[in-house]
C-alpha cells in the first residue's frame, strides 16, 4: 500500500452535504475517497487522500463555492504513521 | 483497536471542539514526539472529539504542546487537556472502554 502523500479534510453540517462534498472534490481533483465519519454533533468529516496538489486545488474548490455551511476544511501533507494507521481504520469502514 | 500493549506508559487526553482539528493536532503531535494514539472518540459535545497518546512521559508533554499549538494555529477550541504520569491499572480500563464504542 503505498503512502498517502496527503489528506484532504472537510468537515461540514449534515451527514448529506458530506455526499456533495465528496462529489464536487472528487471531480475537482483526482483523489481517493478515505471515507467519512459523522461525529454525535451531526458534523460529518470526509477524508480523502491523494498528491498535495490534488488536495489543495480539491480544498480550495470546496471554500471558493462551498455547497453548504462548511465547518472546516484543511490539508495534511506528509501523514505520520499515527494518522495513515487511522484513516486505514476508517477506509475498513467503508467497505 | 486496542491491539498494542499501553499498560503503564504515561498518557495524554485532550478534546477540540472538532473532529478535522482533532486529526490535524495528533498529526502534530505523532510528528512532533513519538506518541502512540490510543483511539479518537468522537463525544457528545456538539461535534468535539477527544484523543488519546500514549507513550513516555517526555513524550507525550512534548506532543500536547504541539497538538495543542496546532490545535489553536487552525482556530479550533481546546475543551479540555490533561497528561497522567503514570496511570493506575483502574484507569487503563476507564481509557480503553469508550474506544471504539
Amino acid at each position: 500500500m503505498n503512502r498517502p502523500e496527503a489528506y484532504a479534510m472537510v468537515e461540514i453540517l449534515g451527514a448529506a452535504h458530506a455526499v456533495q462534498v465528496i462529489d464536487q472534490m472528487v471531480k475537482c481533483a483526482s483523489l481517493e475517497v478515505c471515507g467519512w465519519e459523522t461525529s454525535c454533533g451531526g458534523h460529518a468529516t470526509v477524508v480523502l487522500s491523494g498528491a498535495v496538489s490534488a488536495c489543495a486545488a480539491a480544498v480550495d474548490s470546496i471554500r471558493e463555492n462551498p455547497p453548504c455551511e462548511v465547518c472546516g476544511a484543511c490539508v495534511i501533507s506528509g501523514p505520520s504513521e499515527e494518522l495513515i494507521r487511522l484513516v486505514e481504520q476508517l477506509k475498513i469502514k467503508l467497505k | 483497536m486496542v491491539d498494542r500493549e499501553y499498560t503503564g506508559q504515561a498518557i495524554g487526553v485532550f478534546e477540540l471542539d472538532g473532529l478535522m482539528a482533532c486529526y490535524v493536532a495528533l498529526d502534530a503531535a505523532a510528528k512532533a514526539a513519538n506518541v502512540q494514539i490510543q483511539g479518537v472518540e468522537r463525544n457528545r459535545l456538539k461535534s468535539g472529539a477527544c484523543v488519546k497518546m500514549r507513550g513516555d512521559v517526555a513524550n507525550v508533554k512534548a506532543a500536547m504542546e504541539a497538538a495543542l499549538a496546532a490545535a489553536e494555529q487552525i482556530g479550533a477550541k481546546v475543551t479540555a487537556w490533561t497528561v497522567i504520569a503514570a496511570p493506575d491499572a483502574g484507569t487503563e480500563a476507564g481509557i480503553a472502554m469508550t474506544i471504539g464504542k
